[in-house]
């Protein structure tokens, strides 16, 4: 499989773990989620809903594929059909039970970075900030972690700062629920969180556990049953190509260069 | 009496080493005739704060107006990576970085605007936001319940943008809320920059749009949130990709010199806020407008 493959079946992999009836919160430059989201209510979630920082789609059969790229663009906005109030966005604490998150970093406990690598006290690299993460995924019923590119560097054996705590150990001694994160997704791999750190859980077509292992920065456990990642079902390939398809479409139209 | 002034002589009651809130949501809503105007004064060691903003706050660092950053978010969305002037100051320690979240961001504007010694917050437990300056982390007896006691943030001026005011301060909301609310109710200076000024009777035509009496000054500046958007434009993304591979170049050249000369031939060598949107043109703005 080509890299490309890959990413798509990672799409797929994420629209398959929303259910019908989830409220999803979709972040800032998250268009991976967006697919996902689209996908999976297109084919088996018809009553998924979702937030998308600055709207909720409340309206199933809206097309607005190109959220990611520009939130507040002044079309997507007199097309929306609810405000939602980044001012107020925690004032319900269960808006949002549903949550990706991102990550420069992610560690073998399974906790994200998006603040930047540290070094001797001062920034290898800074990175975006942690936006709302910190916050959402703390209030989550249930959330996973998605890195787009499974290398060492992604996926370290520490954060050098945790923007998402993901450790169920760390959780269980905030008082937060401990199992929220389902799973840490890479186009590669699945990884499942335990008291004992993350466990791999799946990987992709192709893949072997051996190259996992090389491309991981923190020692691959085996959980007890390593499956491989079903392909994409012939519905989920044609919905995928239709919504790249009406994403683009929608970025043309609404004038984005 | 709400003042109504043009850019430049409002950010002369901005000073040295003030904390600055820039409302606005990534690449939406800046209200950038005054962030350039800043620039042009040479304002510096400013704490500039924000909750989820775009590169209004890195031309600041960039521009050497600002020495300390406190902001969720900055970037522009899947238009560039990171933002590549608060990485080179981050990384070559010219600017302090106080890492924090949404969720803490709020609650320090609460704790302000509602004169309360702290707000508490439930979100961002067990995470590196902890180590903000005004976080604090705690453990309620009654419950053992873990949480955060965030001291109130001193928001000095709030420069805010809204699609139109009339003289006493009132503002008209655009309509989608960009997190600007706890800003202005925290800030001991509210300047609103407004696309138009009008009488209190067309404001009342959107009830629902319009927060009384937000402003202290007001400052008339169409189409000025360039190169982000607003009611009236698009972001323009060409713009700010030019800009960060402007900043990418300087740093790869060491030359920080070449930033100052963007900066010079952008904001500080054209006449005022009228002389930057000539030098967009006529032409690029008609077609980023809706």
């Amino acid at each position: 499989m080509d890299e490309r493959a890959h990413d798509d079946l990672l799409v797929a992999a994420m629209a398959r773990e929303l259910r019908d009836g989830d409220r999803l919160f979709i972040g800032t430059n998250q268009p991976a989620v967006s697919l996902a989201a689209y996908l999976a209510r297109k084919l088996w979630a018809p009553g998924l809903r979702f937030w998308a920082s600055s709207t909720a789609h409340l309206d199933a059969s809206q097309d607005l594929l190109r959220v990611g790229r520009a939130t507040l663009d002044p079309v997507l906005v007199a097309g929306r059909d609810s405000t939602f109030w980044q001012a107020h966005a925690f004032d319900d604490a269960l808006r949002a039970p549903v949550v990706f998150a991102g990550g420069l970093q992610v560690d073998g406990r399974g906790n994200a970075n998006l603040a930047g690598l540290r070094a001797q006290g001062g920034w290898k690299l800074r990175g975006p900030g942690s936006a709302g993460l910190p916050s959402l995924t703390a209030l989550a019923e249930r959330f996973f972690i998605m890195v787009p590119n499974h290398d060492a560097r992604s996926l370290v054996l520490e954060c050098s700062a945790i923007s998402v705590l993901g450790d169920p150990i760390a959780r269980a001694a905030q008082g937060l629920k401990p199992d929220a994160l389902v799973a840490v997704m890479t186009p590669l791999a699945r990884f499942e969180p335990t008291p004992d750190g993350l466990v791999l859980t799946e990987i992709s077509p192709g893949v072997t556990e051996a190259e996992i292992e090389q491309r991981t920065g923190f020692p691959v456990r085996p959980g007890n049953e390593v499956a491989e990642r079903a392909p994409l079902s012939p519905a989920e390939a044609a919905a995928l190509v239709e919504l790249r398809a009406a994403s683009a479409r929608n970025r043309s139209e609404y004038g984005t260069e | 009496m709400v003042r109504l002034l043009d850019p430049d002589t409002a950010v002369r009651e901005i000073t040295d080493g003030a904390c600055v809130g820039i409302g606005g949501s990534i690449n939406s809503g800046h209200p950038m005739a005054l962030v350039r105007a800043l620039v042009r004064a040479r304002t510096s060691d400013l704490t500039v704060v924000g909750l989820t903003n775009g590169l209004e706050l890195d031309f600041l660092i960039a521009a050497g107006c600002a020495a300390r950053l406190s902001s969720a978010y900055v970037g522009a969305e899947e238009i560039i990576g990171l933002p590549p002037g608060i990485r080179w100051a981050a990384e070559e320690g010219r600017v302090e970085v106080w890492e924090t979240e949404e969720g803490i961001h709020l609650a320090s504007l609460r704790a302000r605007a509602l004169k309360l010694p702290y707000a508490t917050w439930t979100g961002a437990v067990g995470t590196s936001c902890t180590a903000h300056p005004l976080v604090e982390e705690a453990v309620d007896e009654a419950t053992g319940a873990h949480y955060l006691k965030v001291r109130p943030l001193k928001v000095d001026v709030a420069l805010v943008w809204a699609e139109a005011a009339d003289e006493d301060g009132n503002l008209l909301l655009w309509g989608p809320d960009m997190g600007d609310e706890w800003l202005r109710n925290a800030a001991d200076l509210r300047i609103a920059q407004v696309e138009r000024i009008v009488p209190t009777a067309v404001l009342a035509r959107h009830p629902d749009r319009v927060m009384p009496w937000a402003a202290e000054v007001v400052v008339r500046a169409p189409l000025s949130t360039h190169p982000f958007g607003s009611s009236l434009l698009r972001a323009d993304e060409r713009w700010i990709v030019a800009y960060a591979e402007t900043v990418s170049r300087a740093r790869k050249a060491a030359a920080p010199g070449q930033l100052e000369a963007y900066f010079n031939d952008w904001m500080r060598d054209v006449d005022g806020e009228d002389g930057y949107l000539e030098k967009v043109g006529v032409a690029r703005l008609r077609e980023l407008m809706v």
